[in-house]
C-alpha cells in the first residue's frame, strides 16, 4: 500500500457527483478544540524548565516582557510563554503518524491575550464507548481486539517517544476510532504544549493511569515516556476486566493503592478500604492514617519501587471468578499477552521496558507481519490532482467541474487543510464559533483571572481533573453536575460546526465541509460588481483555492520524488498565481531549487559545536531580530535560528561572511521552515545566492555603491521629481536604502509583509528589489515632497505601513517598462580601446548621471512609442543617424515645444562620443522633471559598431 | 548674552560595539520610549532633538551607527565632520569597554578636530552583572578630556543629562553654524574599501 492510500483513511474525499455538484465527503473527520487560559507568570516557569533541560544547544533569557493593549485600552504584559506555546504547537503539527489524531495548531485568542485555542483533528469514538457499548450488549472485548488496540496504540507510542513526546495523557477517553476503527491517540500534545504539564493549572493525566514514578515526581514535574507504557498496561487490564481495580471517588486512595501495587510499604499507611480492592486481593491496610500529608509522598523514592506487590496482584486477579469481572479475564489471555501486560506493569521505570521495545515482543508478530505500515511514518498528504492548463486567468468553474468530471477522480486534503480551507473561504473564526455557540464569553480579559483554566469543565475531559488540594473533583463521578451559574449553556443549534462530545468541544469537519458546499451554491447570487470584475477576486472561489491546493500537493510531490525539472517550472507558473500560505515554505523551496536530501546531506555534515567567530555576533542580534513573532520570539526558535545563521556562516567562511541583517532574512525562512533546519539552511543559502551574493562578503563596499547608484537612477527614471527633489535636499539613497538593499526588506517589514514581497520577488529577475524600492517611493511621494530631509530620514529607513500589494503590482509593472539593460553592468573587462563604452566608467562619474544607460539591444529592441533623441551636430545627424530619431540641440534653456512632446514617452538620447553633453543634458531633462530619459551607452560609435544597418 | 535665544546646531554620531544599546539611549533621547527588542541597525540611522540650555537652544543631528564590526568602513563617513560623539559600552562586557577606547582612539586621531567626546557606560539598571567598573572608566575619561556617565536607556538614568552636558560642553561660537536648517549628509560612499 502506497503511503498516498494509506493516508486516504482519514481524509477527505472531494468529488463531483452526478448532478455536477461538488461534494465534500467526509470520514468521520472532526476537529477538537480546547481552549484555555494560561498562566501569567508562566515566564517564570519556563525559565526553570531551560535550567533543567540538559539540551546544549545555546539558550537565550529574556529579563523582560513584551506589552500589549488589549480590548479595554489596558496595557497588559504579554505572556511571553505563549510564544514558546506557539514553537511548540510547530513541532506537533510537524508530526504524523496514521495513529495520531492529526494535531492542527494553536489560534491564539484575538479577544485574551493569555488564552490560546489548541485544535486538533478528533473522532467521537473512542475506547471509553466501545467499552461501555460491549457492556450495554453483555459482550466482551475479544483478546484479538485487545491484541490489535494495543499494537496500535503502541505504534503510536512509540512514534511519539521517538520524536521526544511523552503522551502522559494516554486513558480509555483519549484512544479513539476512526471510521474504519484505526487507532486515534488523542490529547497527546497537552502535556508538551504546556512545558510537561507547568503551565496549566489542572494536572495532566488520568489518575487512574498514572503511572508510581508520576506520582512520586509529581510536585518535581516531568514524566517519562515509561510513564505511558505504564498507562497502557492499566488500560490493557481495565480492558480484559472490564474496570479499573484501583479505582475510587477519593484520589488519594486511588494513588495510595498505586503505590502499594508498587511495593511500597508506606502507602499502607493510606485508607484502602473498597470492596473490590481489598476482598478480592487480600491487602488489608491498617487505615490509621486518613490525612496524609503531600510530603509523605515526596519521601518516597522511585528506586524503592518494586516489582513484589504487582507480582502478588497480577496473580490473584487470574483467580477471579468470571462473574466478578465484565471482561474476557486475565487467566484466559495468552500466556504471551500475559507476559506483555505484567511488562507494562513493572513498577519501576527503569526494569519497565519502552514501547519500542515492546513492539518488538514476540506476541505482537502476527500483527506486525500483516501490517503494511509498520515501519514507515507517514508522509505529507500528496494528493493526486489533474494539472491545471496553463492560463489559469482563462479558466472558469465549468472548466473544473468538467475536467473533474471526466477524471471523476477525488482527492484528499488533511486536516489542516480542511482547517484552513474553512478559515481562508468561510473566514472561519474559532473563537467567533466559542463565543456563538456560548462556550466562551465575550467578556473583555480584564475581568478574567490571569490563571488557565478550563473554560468550561465540560470542554476537557472531567477524567484528567486531579488536583492536589481540597477542591478535588468527584473522579468518574457523572452525577456531580456543574451547577455554576457562570457555566454558559451549550447551545447545541443545527448548523454549528462545533458539537458537544461530553468531555470535549469538538469542531465537526462535517459542518464545515456543508458551509463550504452552501458558500459553493450561493455562488451564483454573488454580488459581481462588488467582485469588481477582476479575474484574481473570481478565482478566489472555494473550487480554485481546492483546486490549487490540490495542484500544489501533486507538483510538490513530484518535485521531490519525482523529476523536479519537470515539476519546478509549474509549481513557478502556479505560484504567480497564487501561495496559499499553508504550503508557502514548501512552495519558496520549490522555486529556490531547494532540493530536500541534498539540504540534509549538507546541513547536517556541517559542524555546529565548534565554536565560530560569528557566534558572538549571533547572540547580540538573534533576540532582538523579529522579536514580535510568536516563533522568533520563542526559546525554540531563538535555538534553530541560531543554528540555521551559524550553518550558513561556516559553510560559506571562505567567500561570505555575516553582516547584520542576514539574521532577518534568515528569520523569515526559520519561520517558515521551523523544526526542518536544513531546508530553512538551504532555502537561505539558495536565497543568498541568487538576490544577495555580492553583498555577504567581506569587502562588500562596491557593490552597495553601485547597488545605490542603479537605484538612483532608475528612480529618476520613474520619477524624476522625488529623484530631483531627494538630490536637491542631499537626501543620498545610503542614508536610508542600505537596509533595503542588503536584506531584501526583511529588516525593514514585518514577516507578514516580506511574505507577500517575497512571493513576488522569489518568482520576479533579480533585479526585482530595485523596482520594488522605487515603489516605495512612489507610494510615500507626497509625503516626501512635502517634508525635508530631516523628517524623510526618520520616516524612511522603516517604512512598515507600506501597503505591500500595491507596491508589488506597481513594481513588476515599472519593472515590465523599463529596459533590461538599465540594471545590467555594461562594463566588460580588458576592452579594446575603440570600444571606449564597454568600459567600466568610474563610479565618481556615474554619480554624476541621474539617469540609466542602455545599451544598443535596448534601442533596437524598443517599443515604437519611444522618443530618440539625436543631439550631435545638423551636420554628423545629416550624414547617419538612428531611424526615426530627431535632431535636438543639446544647450537648451527652457523645455521647447519638441521637447514637451516627448513627455510622458521614453525617451533615448543619443550622444556625441565625448559622452559629456549627453549626461549634461539627459540631467537637464531629469530636472525639467522629464520621466523615463535614458542615454544610449556609447552613443552612435555603439550604433555603427554593432553593425545596425543605417 | 548676544547669544541669547540662538539655535546652534551641531552633528552627534554615536559609536560602539553592537547591542550596547546606541540606538536605544537615541530612541529615550528624541522619542523618550525604550524597546526591549530594539532591532540591531543596519548602516545607519538618523534622528534629530533639541536640548534648551539657559539661553541657548542646542539642536543634535545624530547619527546612530551600525556596532558590528563589519560596518566600521562606513563608520567614518558618519562621523566626518561631527561636533560631538557618544561611545557607548555595556557595563557587562569587557570587550564592549576595549572596543570603546579603541573608538575613543580613532575619532582623537581623525575625528574633527576639536570634537567632544563622551563615554556612555550603559545597562546601568543591570548593574547586578556589572564587568567594568565605574572607577575604571571615569579614570580613563579624565586621563583622555572625555566626559563620563553611566546611563540607562531602559530606565532612562542619566540619558538626558549626557546629552545636556555634551550640549553644555560644546563651543558655541559663530563658527557653529548657528541656525541652520540644512541636514548635514555624509559624503557618499567609498568606492572601495581602504580599512579591513
Ligand atoms: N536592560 C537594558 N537593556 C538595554 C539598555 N539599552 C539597550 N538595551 C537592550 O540592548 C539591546 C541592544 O540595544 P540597541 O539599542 O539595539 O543596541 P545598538 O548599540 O544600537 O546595537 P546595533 O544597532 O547592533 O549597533 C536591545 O535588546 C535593548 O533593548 C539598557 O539601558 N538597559
Ligand atoms: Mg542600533
Amino acid at each position: 500500500m502506497s503511503s498516498k492510500e494509506t493516508f486516504r483513511k482519514y481524509g477527505i474525499e472531494i468529488y463531483i457527483d452526478s448532478n455536477d455538484k461538488v461534494i465534500l465527503n467526509h470520514k468521520d473527520l472532526k476537529l477538537s478544540i480546547h481552549p484555555f487560559f494560561f498562566k501569567i507568570t508562566l515566564s517564570l516557569q519556563s525559565k526553570k524548565y531551560i535550567s533543567n533541560s540538559n539540551n546544549n544547544s545555546k539558550k537565550y533569557q529574556r529579563d523582560t516582557h513584551n506589552l500589549i493593549i488589549d480590548d479595554a485600552g489596558i496595557a497588559v504584559p504579554l505572556n511571553q510563554s505563549i510564544f514558546d506555546i506557539f514553537a511548540r504547537s510547530r513541532y506537533l503539527s510537524s508530526l504524523e503518524h496514521e495513529n495520531l489524531t492529526q494535531f492542527i495548531q494553536v489560534e491564539p485568542s484575538k479577544k485574551h491575550h493569555d488564552q490560546i485555542y489548541i485544535i486538533s483533528e478528533d473522532y467521537s469514538n473512542s475506547l471509553s464507548k466501545l467499552i461501555e457499548k460491549q457492556a450495554k450488549l453483555s459482550k466482551f472485548i475479544t483478546q484479538d481486539e485487545i491484541t490489535s488496540i494495543s499494537y496500535q496504540i503502541l505504534k503510536a507510542l512509540s512514534f511519539l517517544h521517538y520524536n521526544k513526546l511523552t503522551h502522559r495523557n494516554l486513558s480509555i477517553e483519549n484512544i479513539k476510532f476512526d471510521k474504519n476503527n484505526i487507532v486515534k491517540l488523542s490529547n497527546y500534545g497537552l502535556y508538551y504544549l504546556s512545558n510537561n504539564g507547568e503551565n496549566v493549572s489542572f494536572p495532566i493525566g488520568n489518575l487512574l493511569y498514572l503511572s508510581p514514578e508520576s506520582i512520586l515526581t509529581e510536585h518535581k514535574g516531568s514524566s517519562n515516556p515509561k510513564s505511558d507504557v505504564w498507562a497502557l498496561g492499566c488500560i490493557l487490564l481495565h480492558l480484559v476486566l472490564g474496570f479499573c481495580l484501583w479505582q475510587d471517588n477519593n484520589p488519594k486512595i486511588v494513588i495510595s493503592r498505586i503505590l502499594h501495587l508498587s511495593g511500597l510499604e508506606t502507602s499502607q499507611q493510606f485508607n484502602c478500604d473498597t470492596n473490590t480492592f481489598e476482598e478480592n486481593l487480600e491487602f488489608k491496610d491498617n487505615s490509621n492514617n486518613n490525612n496524609v500529608e503531600e510530603g509523605d509522598i515526596s519521601n518516597l523514592k522511585i528506586n524503592q519501587l518494586n516489582n513484589k506487590n504487582m507480582i502478588k496482584f497480577l496473580d490473584s486477579i487470574g483467580k477471579f471468578k468470571q462473574e466478578e469481572i465484565s471482561g474476557i479475564g486475565f487467566q484466559s489471555l495468552d500466556s504471551q499477552l500475559q507476559e506483555f501486560i505484567r511488562y507494562c506493569l513493572i513498577p519501576n521505570p527503569i526494569d519497565r521496558p519502552d514501547s519500542e521495545t515492546l513492539l518488538d515482543h514476540p506476541f505482537f508478530k502476527g500483527v506486525k507481519d500483516s501490517d503494511p505500515t509498520r515501519d514507515q511514518w507517514l508522509l505529507k498528504p500528496m494528493g493526486k490532482c489533474e494539472s491545471l492548463p496553463d492560463d489559469l486567468t482563462s479558466l472558469n468553474i465549468q472548466d473544473i467541474l468538467t475536467r473533474d468530471k471526466i477524471k471523476s477522480h477525488y482527492d484528499i486534503f488533511s486536516p489542516s487543510e480542511i482547517y484552513y480551507l474553512w478559515k481562508e473561504i468561510l473566514h472561519g473564526d474559532i473563537e467567533k464559533e466559542l463565543v456563538l455557540q456560548g462556550f466562551v464569553k465575550p467578556s473583555p480579559s480584564v475581568h478574567k483571572l490571569p490563571l488557565f483554566v478550563p473554560v468550561k469543565r465540560s470542554l476537557t475531559d472531567s477524567s484528567t481533573n486531579l488536583l492536589s488540594d481540597n477542591n478535588i473533583p468527584q473522579i468518574n463521578n457523572n452525577n456531580n453536575e456543574d451547577n455554576n451559574i457562570d457555566t454558559p449553556n451549550i447551545i447545541k443549534s443545527k448548523d454549528s460546526i462545533l458539537y458537544n462530545n461530553d468531555q470535549i468541544c469538538m469542531i465537526n469537519i462535517d459542518q464545515i465541509l456543508v458551509k463550504l458546499e452552501k458558500s459553493y451554491q450561493s455562488k451564483e447570487q454573488l454580488n459581481y460588481e462588488q467582485l469588481n470584475g477582476t479575474t484574481k477576486i473570481q478565482m478566489e472561489t472555494i473550487e480554485m483555492k481546492i483546486l490549487l491546493l490540490k495542484e500544489y500537493h501533486k507538483l510538490l510531490y513530484d518535485y521531490q520524488y519525482g523529476d523536479p525539472t519537470q515539476s519546478q517550472p509549474q509549481i513557478i507558473r502556479l505560484a504567480r498565481y497564487s501561495i496559499p500560505s499553508l504550503l508557502r515554505g514548501e512552495i519558496w523551496a520549490a522555486i529556490l531549487g531547494v532540493n530536500d536530501n541534498d539540504a540534509k546531506q549538507i546541513f547536517y555534515s556541517i559542524n555546529l559545536d565548534q565554536k565560530g567567530p560569528n557566534d558572538k555576533q549571533f547572540e547580540l542580534d538573534i533576540p532582538r531580530c523579529h522579536q514580535y513573532h510568536p516563533i522568533l520570539s520563542s526559546e525554540q526558535g531563538h535555538i534553530q535560528l541560531f543554528r540555521v545563521l551559524k550553518a550558513w556562516s561556516v559553510y560559506n567562511i571562505e567567500y561570505g561572511c555575516y553582516w547584520q541583517g542576514l539574521d532577518s532574512v534568515c528569520a523569515t525562512f526559520v519561520v517558515h521552515h521551523f523544526y526542518n533546519e536544513s531546508k530553512a539552511f538551504a532555502s537561505l543559502k539558495a536565497f543568498v545566492d541568487k538576490y544577495l551574493k555580492i553583498l555577504y562578503v567581506p569587502n562588500n563596499f562596491s557593490a552597495l555603491s553601485e547597488i545605490m547608484l542603479v537605484y538612483k537612477q532608475l528612480l529618476s527614471y520613474h520619477d524624476p521629481e522625488v529623484s530631483v527633489h531627494l538630490n536637491t535636499i542631499q537626501f543620498e539613497p545610503d542614508l536610508y536604502a542600505i537596509p533595503w538593499f542588503i536584506t531584501i526588506f526583511a529588516h525593514i517589514l514585518p514577516i507578514d509583509k516580506i511574505e507577500t514581497l517575497w512571493d513576488t520577488i522569489l518568482l520576479g529577475p533579480s533585479s526585482l528589489p530595485y523596482f520594488i524600492a522605487i515603489s516605495i517611493m512612489i507610494q510615500f511621494r507626497q509625503f516626501i515632497l512635502t517634508t525635508n530631509s530631516e523628517t524623510c530620514l526618520k520616516i524612511l529607513p522603516k517604512i512598515t505601513s507600506l501597503d505591500v500589494d500595491v507596491c508589488v503590482r506597481d513594481a513588476l509593472d515599472k519593472f515590465n517598462h523599463t529596459p533590461l539593460s538599465t540594471t545590467l553592468s555594461k562594463s566588460v573587462p580588458n576592452t579594446d580601446p575603440e570600444l571606449w563604452w564597454m568600459q567600466e566608467i568610474p563610479i565618481e562619474k556615474r554619480k554624476r548621471e541621474l539617469f540609466p544607460r542602455i545599451s544598443i539591444q535596448d534601442l533596437v529592441n524598443n517599443q515604437s512609442n519611444s522618443k530618440i533623441l539625436d543631439i550631435r551636430s545638423p551636420e554628423s545627424y545629416k550624414q547617419s543617424h538612428y531611424p526615426q530619431s530627431i535632431n535636438i540641440n543639446p544647450k537648451q534653456t527652457k523645455v521647447t515645444p519638441i521637447l514637451e512632446q516627448c513627455r510622458n514617452k521614453p525617451i533615448i538620447v543619443i550622444a556625441p562620443s565625448t559622452d559629456e553633453e549627453g549626461i549634461e543634458f539627459c540631467n537637464q531633462l531629469v530636472q525639467w522633471k522629464f520621466k523615463f530619459v535614458s542615454l544610449l551607452n556609447g552613443g552612435m560609435d555603439s550604433i555603427q559598431h554593432s553593425g545596425f544597418d543605417l | 548674552m548676544n547669544n541669547n535665544n540662538k539655535i546652534f546646531q551641531f552633528k552627534l554620531v554615536l559609536l560602539g560595539e553592537a547591542a550596547v544599546g546606541k540606538s536605544s539611549l537615541v530612541l529615550r533621547f528624541v522619542r523618550g520610549h525604550f524597546l526591549d527588542y530594539q532591532e540591531s541597525t543596519i548602516g545607519a540611522a538618523f534622528l534629530a532633538q533639541t536640548v534648551c540650555l539657559n539661553d541657548t537652544t542646542v539642536k543634535f543631528e545624530i547619527w546612530d551607527t551600525a556596532g558590528q564590526e563589519r560596518y566600521h568602513t562606513l563608520a567614518p563617513m558618519y562621523y566626518r565632520g561631527a561636533q560631538a560623539a557618544i561611545v557607548v559600552y555595556d557595563i557587562r562586557s569587557e570587550d564592549s569597554f576595549e572596543r570603546a577606547i579603541k573608538w575613543v582612539k580613532e575619532l582623537q586621531r581623525q575625528g574633527s578636530p576639536n570634537i567632544v567626546i563622551a563615554l556612555a557606560g550603559n545597562k546601568l539598571d543591570l548593574a547586578a552583572k556589572r564587568r567594568v567598573e565605574t572607577a575604571e572608566a571615569q579614570q580613563y575619561a579624565e586621563e583622555n578630556g572625555l566626559l563620563f556617565m553611566e546611563t540607562s536607556a531602559k530606565t532612562s538614568q542619566n540619558v538626558n543629562e549626557l546629552f545636556v552636558e555634551i550640549a553644555k560642553k560644546l563651543p558655541k561660537t559663530p563658527t557653529t553654524r548657528p541656525g541652520s536648517a540644512q541636514t548635514q549628509s555624509p559624503p557618499p560612499l567609498p568606492t572601495s574599501t581602504t580599512i579591513l
